[in-house]
C-alpha cells in the first residue's frame, strides 16, 4: 500500500533527494521530542504550582518553553528541514536562559529529580538541538556545554552534587550523540544522491551511443528511401524495412527493457516474456509485465512458455497486421496462479472456422497442458486476438516426467 | 473554423512537424508553431490545447529547458498540454504527467489519434499510453487508487492487457460510452496519483527506473 502521508501533505513535502528525507526523518525525530516535553510540562503543572516558590513565574516560564517550541518547530516544519545556526541557535540561548531562571522559582531540593524544575527535560531538548541543527562540529561542543553549565550552576546547590554532574554529562551525551547520527544520515544521503545523479549521467552516455549505433543501421534504409525508385518490388521491400526500422526505433525508445539473463534454473516470468519480446523488435510490442516480476517458473515450464510465446508473436507478425499489441503478466490475487495475455489489434480470425497452426495447437496447446497451463484464444475479425496463458502457482509434475 | 475544431499550438524543434501538423490534422487547426516552449509563452496565444514535444534540444546539451520543466512553465501559463513524442520510458512521461501535462501521444502512432487526443485533453480528459496503463494498473494493485470502484478497476485491467474497448463493453456488459467514461476516470485519478507524488516516490514504490529528462535543472 502506498501514499503520500499525512505528514508529508501537511509539510508540503515532495522527496526529490535523499538528502530531503533524510532531513524530513531528523525533522520527525525533533517533533516527536518536542511534542514528548510539552506532554510532560502540562503533566508537572499540577506539582509544579503546588512546590514552587514563586508559582506564577513557574507557570510563565513554562508557558514560555511551550511557545518557544511550537515556534521553533513551525520554523523548521515550513523549511522541512531542522537545521542552521540561525534556528538552532536562538533555541539553545533560550533554553539556557529557561533553564537558569529555575533558581527564581523552584527550592534547591527541587531541581533535581523533579519535574517541579524542569530544566533537565528542557535541556535535554536543546541538547538533540545543538546536535542536530548547529552546523559546525564546535557550534555543537559549545551549545551543550552552555545548556549543562547553566544546568550545573542552577542544580549543584541543592545537595545532590552527583547526581547533578551526571544530569549535565548526560546532556553532553545528548549532543554528541545526536551530532553523531545526524551527521551520518547526511552523508549516507549525500552519498546516495551523488551515486544516482552519476548514475544518471552514464545512463544518459550510455544512451547517447545507443542511439549512435541504432541510427547508423537505420541510416541504409533512409538513403535508399530518398533515392527515386522506380521498382515497385524495391520500393515495397524498402516500405517493409522502413515500417520495420520504425518498430525497431520505438522498441529502444521505450527501452527499460533490458536484455535478461535466462539461465538453468526458476525463471522470472517478467525477464521470461522480456527475453521473448526481445526477438521481435520489428512488433510494435508493450510490455506490462511488472505484476508477475519476482514470479518464478521452473526451468522446463520456462522453456514451455518460451516456445509458446514465440508461437503466439510469431502469428502476431505474419498474419495480424497489427499496429499495437500488447503483453500483459498478471498474478490470481486468490490462487496465486500465474496469467499471460498477448492482445493484438490486428484483423483477427474466427477460431471455429480457422484451423490452428501447428504452432498454437501444440506448441500453445498441448505441450502446456502438461504442466497444468491453459491456453484461451478469444479472436473476432476485425478486433484482434487475445491469447492468454494461465499456469498454476505449482506447475504440474507431468510436464517435468515429460520433457526430462 | 468550423464548430468542431480545435485549435492548437504546436512547440517542436522539428520543422517538418511544426509544419506539417498544420496540412496532416482533421479537425484540429495549427494557428501557432514554435521551436522553444519560450516563444509559445511570449506569444501567448488563444488555443485550447498545446502539443508539446519532451526533446526540444536534440540530445540535450544547449541548456534549452525541456522535459518536465517545459511542461510545468506551460501548465502554469494556464495551458492544457499534450506532450507529442518520441519519448517512452516510463519515468520520463510519468514525470510530464506529474508536472502539469494532460496527456501522452507518440509519434509513431496514426495522425486521427492524435487529433481525438486532442480533442479528449480539451473536453478535460486525460490521455495516456498503454504502457502508462499498464503502470496505472500497478498503481491500483498496490493501493495508490483506492477510490475506484469495482466496474471502474475492471475497465483499467481490460485497457492494461491491451483490450479495445468494444471488448471489454461486450465482455463487461456495458456500452462502449460507459467503458470510456470508466476508464476516463482511471485516467484522471492516475495523473492526480502522479502529481501528488515524486520521482523518488514512482522509483520506490512502483519500481520505475529514474529518466534524466525529469532534471529540472536547465
Amino acid at each position: 500500500m502506498i501514499g503520500q502521508s499525512p505528514w508529508r501533505r501537511i509539510a508540503g513535502f515532495r522527496g526529490h533527494t535523499l538528502a530531503a528525507e533524510a532531513e524530513l526523518v531528523m525533522l520527525l525525530g525533533v517533533l516527536g521530542i518536542r511534542l514528548n516535553l510539552i506532554v510532560q510540562l502540562l503533566l508537572a503543572i499540577r506539582e509544579g504550582l503546588e512546590h514552587a516558590t514563586r508559582p506564577w513565574l513557574f507557570l510563565l516560564l513554562l508557558a514560555v518553553m511551550i511557545v518557544e517550541s511550537v515556534v521553533v518547530t513551525t520554523c523548521a516544519v515550513r523549511v522541512r528541514r531542522f537545521a542552521g545556526l540561525g534556528l538552532g541557535g536562538a533555541d539553545v540561548a533560550i533554553i539556557a536562559v529557561l533553564v537558569g531562571a529555575e533558581r527564581w522559582y523552584s527550592a534547591p531540593d527541587d531541581r533535581v529529580g523533579t519535574w517541579v524544575a524542569w530544566g533537565f527535560g528542557a535541556g535535554a531538548v536543546a541538547a538533540v538541538t545543538a546536535g542536530v541543527a548547529l552546523p559546525r562540529w564546535w557550534h555543537t561542543i559549545a551549545g551543550c556545554l552552555l545548556i549543562a553549565g547553566v544546568y550545573l550552576a542552577v542544580s549543584i546547590s541543592g545537595g545532590q552534587t552527583s547526581t547533578a554532574v551526571n544530569n549535565a554529562v548526560g546532556l553532553v551525551s545528548f549532543a554528541v550523540v545526536s551530532r553523531l547520527v545526524a551527521s551520518y544520515l547526511r552523508r549516507l544521503a549525500d552519498l546516495a544522491d551523488r551515486a544516482r545523479a552519476e548514475a544518471v549521467l552514464a545512463a544518459r552516455r550510455s544512451e547517447l551511443d545507443k542511439h549512435r549505433l541504432l541510427l547508423h543501421d537505420q541510416a541504409t534504409v533512409l538513403r535508399l528511401l530518398s533515392e527515386p525508385v522506380t521498382d515497385p518490388r524495391l520500393l515495397a521491400l524498402l516500405r517493409r524495412q522502413a515500417a520495420a526500422a520504425s518498430h525497431e526505433i520505438r522498441f529502444f525508445l521505450g527501452t527499460d527493457r533490458h536484455d535478461p539473463p535466462i539461465e538453468d534454473g526458476p525463471v522470472d516470468l517478467r525477464d521470461l516474456i522480456t527475453a521473448v519480446a526481445n526477438e521481435f523488435r520489428d512488433l510494435p510490442i508493450t510490455l506490462n509485465t511488472r505484476l508477475v516480476s519476482g514470479i518464478e517458473v521452473p526451468d522446463g515450464l520456462a522453456t514451455a512458455v518460451m516456445r509458446a510465446l514465440r508461437t503466439v508473436l510469431l502469428n502476431v507478425r505474419v498474419h495480424a497486421g497489427a499496429d499495437e499489441v500488447t503483453v500483459h503478466g498478471d498474478v490470481e490475487a486468490d490462487t496465486d496462479g500465474w496469467e499471460i495475455t498477448v492482445v493484438d489489434d490486428g484483423v483477427g480470425f474466427v477460431p471455429d472456422r480457422t484451423p490452428l497452426g501447428y504452432g498454437l495447437s501444440h506448441q500453445a496447446g498441448d505441450h502446456l497442458l502438461r504442466w497444468g497451463v491453459t491456453t484461451e484464444i478469444d479472436s473476432a475479425p476485425g478486433d484482434g486476438t487475445p491469447i492468454t496463458l494461465r499456469g498454476p502457482a505449482k506447475p504440474s509434475r507431468a510436464g517435468e516426467r515429460h520433457d526430462g | 473554423m468550423s464548430p468542431g475544431t480545435r485549435r492548437v499550438a504546436v512547440v517542436d524543434d522539428d520543422t517538418v512537424v511544426r509544419e506539417g501538423l498544420r496540412v496532416l490534422l482533421s479537425s484540429v487547426e495549427v494557428v501557432g508553431a514554435y521551436g522553444r516552449h519560450q516563444q509559445l509563452l511570449h506569444a501567448a496565444p488563444e488555443v485550447d490545447v498545446v502539443l508539446l514535444d519532451l526533446n526540444l534540444d536534440g540530445l540535450g546539451t544547449g541548456g534549452v529547458r525541456q522535459g518536465g520543466s517545459a511542461v510545468a512553465d506551460v501548465a502554469a501559463a494556464g495551458y492544457r498540454v499534450l506532450i507529442y513524442t518520441n519519448e517512452h520510458r516510463l519515468t520520463v512521461l510519468a514525470g510530464c504527467l506529474s508536472a502539469g501535462a494532460s496527456g501522452i501521444v507518440h509519434k509513431t502512432e496514426p495522425l486521427e489519434r492524435l487529433s481525438e487526443s486532442v480533442h479528449a485533453v480539451h473536453r478535460g480528459e486525460f490521455v495516456i499510453t498503454p504502457a502508462l496503463v499498464g503502470l496505472a494498473e500497478l498503481a491500483q494493485r498496490q493501493g495508490a487508487l483506492p477510490s475506484l470502484s469495482p466496474r471502474q478497476c475492471q475497465v483499467l485491467r481490460g485497457r492494461a492487457r491491451g483490450e479495445s474497448y468494444r471488448r471489454i463493453s461486450r465482455r463487461l456488459d456495458i456500452s462502449e460510452k460507459v467503458a470510456h467514461e470508466y476508464m476516463s476516470v482511471v485516467t484522471a485519478r492516475f495523473a492526480q496519483f502522479l502529481r501528488d507524488h515524486s520521482a523518488a516516490d514512482l522509483e520506490r514504490h512502483l519500481g520505475i527506473g529514474p529518466g534524466d529528462l525529469l532534471d529540472f535543472g536547465g
